[in-house]
């Protein structure tokens, strides 16, 4: 340790008054030789009368050893005083020499502490770019979780309607009208949000497997015809383009989800004009192909049926 | 063992040049600086009167610089005729009276034992000044009628051998041949107030001057004659350091080049306040109460206490200081080691 406790500081420390005395003593001791000097000089002043009678008296020797006592008191302290303060400075240079030392080696150790925080900001950097991808995941995949979650509610919706019976609509106008309105709604936008991940494609086609077997399910009900039970393509279409305003509207509506594919359709069935047909007319179909013809519009670059 | 940081005052004994010590009392004032324990001799007794009986050092200072004012406006200097003719009857007796005459000049003190106090002046010691101007004082400013109130005071006096005997002790001791016997200490507060005024009129009776005062059958002069070679009366400490256990203490001196010595104390703490240059005409000096010599007394004791404690503050200041922030800068030491060891490790 740098403190340093001699007997001294203990004696100061157990009676503090003693350093105080002291320096009262040192101060106010030059008070008490300057008057005992002023009544000296009085006493030479008043001539060799005076300066016998106090010699006689032994006034002058208990004077001048008053004086002298002062003065050797006051040598005294400052002898102290010296001795105390040069080992006082010592120590503070012993401090700061130590001080030095300290400090050179606070600035090694700050230089290492440069370092590594530039090792840590270069860390923090990747890290944010890391928490910034992360975050865009994340998002993305709410994103495609809140689509998914919109299709599956959309395509069961769809799937309810289609499945009431008694509709104004015949069984392949509401199935035409269900593939068309899914195609063009969330559910559509969901099966082409995914494309080129695996993951997406296997669920893709788990779900359109189950929308064709529940779609086939609904239309074998409301047609009282099994899934291969064939009718022809005339009777198919003549039920298509029935007169039906409400049709007519709900084409409109369609219309104006932004298809041009539907345009010719919808024009032909607004017309009451069929589509021009093939030279394979009649052409004989069964729920099956019927929905896998309309079903092609999922297909990129698919069309309906009706529009070929 | 003395009480830390219990601070005493002495008032030494000058006469006239009493008034000094109003213009102490005042700078102490000014100063917030409150005594705990007084201690007087002579004038130094009167003037310790004032001091101990007010509330404060403030009160103190008001009042001592009243009755000053009031002593140089009106001298307490008084004749006592009747006691001055009493002398010269006894001396006229023993020189013309024949052995009768020369016999009842002798033998007057006697009467002593049958006479009522206040005529033992007449039969006594001779006496020159009448201390009713002294007891008057005491009376309306020393509030003696109350029974241990106000600060500790003591106050020397001397037990008479007879005035001539006394005063031949006095002298012998200024030329250094013999040194008058010590004065002893009474404490004031607890006396009644009958005693209260008679040791202190005891304290401040110069022989031949002023009648002693008897107290419990013993005469007592002005405490200033004991130990004179060295003022051991005159600067009466020793009852603060002995009985009230002063740690510090402030003497006031009323004599150029005092030879009181403060090394004979070496337990406390003592700061003198010496007048620079307070005699002017000797011995007369003081029975001197002109109004403007005891008005010049009043403003050189100020600027005496002035000059005498501002270093001593200022030194302690500095030095208190300079410990404090060498005892910062060991703790910083302190502190910057431990850190360097945390470093190292």
């Amino acid at each position: 340790m740098i403190s340093e406790n001699t007997d001294l500081e203990r004696l100061v420390e157990d009676f503090p008054h003693v350093e105080e005395k002291a320096i009262v003593n040192f101060i106010n001791g030059f008070e008490v030789i300057s008057d005992h000097l002023r009544e000296k000089r009085k006493v030479i002043e008043k001539g060799y009368t005076a300066r016998f009678v106090d010699g006689l008296t032994g006034s002058t020797a208990k004077r001048q050893e008053r004086i002298d006592s002062g003065i050797e008191g006051s040598l005294s302290f400052l002898k102290d005083y010296v001795v105390a303060n040069e080992k006082r400075l010592a120590r503070n240079e012993s401090f700061l020499n130590d001080v030095m030392e300290g400090v050179s080696l606070i600035s090694g150790r700050l230089q290492g502490v440069s370092e590594d925080v530039g090792e840590i900001r270069i860390s923090l950097d990747q890290l944010a770019e890391t928490v910034a991808t992360m975050e865009e995941m994340v998002s993305q995949r709410l994103n495609y979780h809140d689509l998914y979650n919109s299709a599956m509610a959309e395509k069961d919706l769809a799937l309810s309607i289609f499945s009431k019976e008694g509709g104004v609509f015949s069984p392949e106008q509401s199935l035409w009208m269900l593939l068309t309105r899914l195609k063009y709604g969330d559910f559509g936008s969901w099966i082409e949000s995914g494309e080129g991940n695996a993951k997406h494609m296997q669920t893709a086609d788990a779900v359109m497997k189950k929308l064709k077997n529940d779609c086939l399910d609904i239309m074998s009900n409301l047609t009282g015809r099994s899934p291969n039970a064939l009718i022809d393509r005339a009777s198919l279409y003549a039920t298509l383009s029935s007169d039906d305003q409400l049709l007519k509207d709900a084409l409109c509506l369609v219309s104006d989800q932004e298809s041009n594919l539907l345009d010719p359709v919808i024009f032909a069935v607004n017309s009451d004009m069929p589509p021009q047909s093939d030279n394979d007319m009649p052409f004989v179909f069964s729920n099956i192909s019927i929905y896998d013809e309309l079903s092609r519009i999922f297909e990129v670059g698919g069309r309906h049926v009706a529009t070929q | 063992m003395s009480q830390p940081n219990k601070l005493g005052l002495v008032l030494s004994g000058g006469g006239a040049k009493g008034a000094y010590q109003a213009g102490v009392v005042r700078y102490l004032a000014e100063q917030g600086i409150q005594p705990a324990a007084i201690a007087g001799a002579s004038i130094g007794s009167l003037n310790g009167s004032v001091v101990a009986s007010s509330d404060n050092i403030v009160e103190a200072a008001k009042t001592l610089t009243k009755v000053w004012n009031e002593v140089s406006d009106n001298s307490p200097l008084k004749m006592d005729g009747l006691a001055f003719l009493s002398l010269i009857i006894r001396i006229g007796l023993a020189g013309f009276g024949g052995p009768a005459g020369r016999a009842a000049a002798m033998n007057a003190k006697h009467l002593e034992h049958v006479l009522p106090d206040k005529y033992h002046k007449y039969i006594g010691d001779p006496v020159f000044f009448d201390n009713s101007p002294s007891v008057d004082i005491l009376n309306r400013y020393a509030k003696l009628e109350e029974r241990d109130s106000g600060l500790p005071f003591w106050v020397s006096v001397y037990e008479s051998d007879g005035a001539i005997k006394d005063l031949m002790a006095f002298i012998k001791s200024g030329l250094n041949i013999k040194d008058s016997k010590s004065s002893s200490f009474v404490r004031i507060n607890s006396l009644p107030e009958d005693e209260k005024r008679k040791a202190l009129l005891a304290s401040s009776a110069i022989p031949l001057a002023y009648e002693a005062q008897r107290i419990d059958g013993k005469k007592y002069y002005d405490g200033g004659l004991g130990g004179a070679s060295e003022a051991q009366g005159n600067t009466p400490i020793t009852p603060l350091i002995e009985h009230e256990k002063c740690s510090h203490i402030i003497v006031t001196h009323l004599q150029d080049g005092s030879f009181w010595d403060r090394n004979k104390f070496p337990d406390s703490t003592i700061l003198e306040i010496r007048p620079r240059g307070i005699a002017r005409n000797g011995l007369l000096d003081m029975l001197t109460f002109e109004k403007d010599v005891i008005i010049k007394w009043m403003e050189q004791g100020y600027q005496d206490a002035k000059e005498s404690i501002e270093p001593v503050a200022d030194g302690l200041a500095a030095f208190r200081m300079s410990n404090k922030s060498q005892a910062e800068l060991v703790k910083t030491a302190s502190n910057m080691a431990d850190s360097l060891q945390w470093l190292k490790k």
